[in-house]
């Protein structure tokens, strides 16, 4: 789940919070002119003995608005996304050949490997197709950090990985990060 | 602060899950007429019962608990933050770089510890501006310092590639030597 999306599910929590706590409040210095709590309760249940399916139904809705909305949060902040299918090659007569996302994934981190200024980096395959989704996370030297060079070689092991593939093209979204300092504390 | 908004993500996400469950499995009972399965249901409606009218000291403390929880919750989510990755410049089709904002800080401060006169540096990169606060080591001219360091920030920032227009802020303070 993105850091915007964390927000607003916190937002929206405190809306409610709030809007519930200013009514409450309104309504116990009399500025609001409500019935009392007592009187509305009672009015609530006999709505809900006249006509229960009404509001047993819509109760029902809420509830599972609320399952729902639970459900879906907790998967987007407790579950990686799903790793797509192997990449198919070829299917003819002789057989097919099929490439697992890992595969595809060693290999392009092992084309950065060695590009100098890069300490580290995870590449994981988001979607499959003729042009695949990839995200690319480069650790920088800080001491040797040059985004641009960083930028250059993943370009290139792109380009090499649709070549080598026969993909049309890779998209990709690429993240540079840059390591901490190894030396702690210098003294001139 | 990112650790704590997962947190509160994760628990009302949780809560909000069980809440709804619980309500169903009730909703459930209440269409078969049977009594209710967890819920004091009946102990709560005697509870409203006995208040004191919308006044009640128990009532009016929850209200105000859940205004001010509310209130600092959106504050919290509202308040203006500075962007965790900046979006880097000219950009293949279908390629989207970006650079965290600890990483171009680094670099930055690496770059401005480069200079012999400059002992410490902090920067911090914000959506408008970026603030360097170096300490320049004692009988170093301030005002010289305070024109490298702009311009070290400014190559930085171009080279990166780096989107958008930062004002550039420097603070340069002296310190005894040049430890770091």
């Amino acid at each position: 789940m993105t850091r915007r999306a964390d927000r607003v599910v916190i937002a929206v929590l405190g809306l409610v919070l709030a809007g519930l706590g200013t009514v409450l409040v309104l309504a116990a210095g009399d500025v609001l002119d409500l019935d009392e709590p007592a009187t509305l309760l009672d009015r609530a249940a006999r709505s809900i003995d006249q006509r229960p399916a009404l509001w047993l139904g819509l109760l029902a809705l809420a509830a599972g608005l609320l399952v729902a909305i639970g459900a879906r949060v907790l998967r987007r902040s407790l579950l990686r996304p799903s790793r797509p299918a192997a990449i198919e090659l070829s299917d003819g007569p002789r057989g097919r050949t099929r490439l697992e996302p890992a595969a595809i994934e060693r290999a392009v981190r092992a084309d950065l490997r060695h590009v100098d200024g890069i300490r580290a980096s995870r590449v994981t395959l988001r979607t499959t197709g003729p042009r695949p989704r990839l995200r690319v996370v480069l650790t920088l030297d800080p001491a040797l950090a040059d985004v641009a060079a960083a930028r250059a070689a993943t370009e290139a092991a792109y380009r090499r990985l649709a070549t080598c593939l026969a993909l049309e093209g890779v998209r990709a979204d690429l993240v540079v990060r840059v390591g901490k300092r190894s030396t702690v504390s210098r003294v001139h | 602060m990112r650790a704590v908004e997962r947190l509160v993500v994760v628990v009302l996400g949780a809560a909000l899950l069980v809440v709804g469950l619980v309500g169903l499995v009730e909703i459930g009972f209440a269409a078969a007429d049977r009594r209710p399965w967890v819920l004091p249901l009946d102990a709560w409606a005697s509870s409203v019962r006995d208040l004191d009218g919308w006044s009640d000291a128990s009532l009016r403390l929850w209200a105000i608990a859940a205004l001010v929880i509310g209130a600092a919750l959106v504050v919290g989510a509202l308040w203006p933050r500075r962007p965790e990755l900046l979006l880097l410049g000219n950009a293949v089709e279908d390629h989207h770089d970006q650079l965290t904002r600890r990483g171009m800080e680094a670099i930055i401060e690496e770059s401005i510890l480069g200079d012999a006169e400059i002992g410490t540096a902090s920067v911090k990169v914000g959506r408008q501006r970026v603030a360097a606060t170096v300490g320049a080591v004692t009988g170093s001219e301030p005002g010289a310092v305070r024109g490298r360091v702009t311009e070290v920030v400014r190559d930085r920032l171009a080279e990166t590639g780096v989107v958008g227009e930062r004002q550039i802020v420097v603070e340069v303070n002296t310190v005894p030597s040049r430890v770091r």
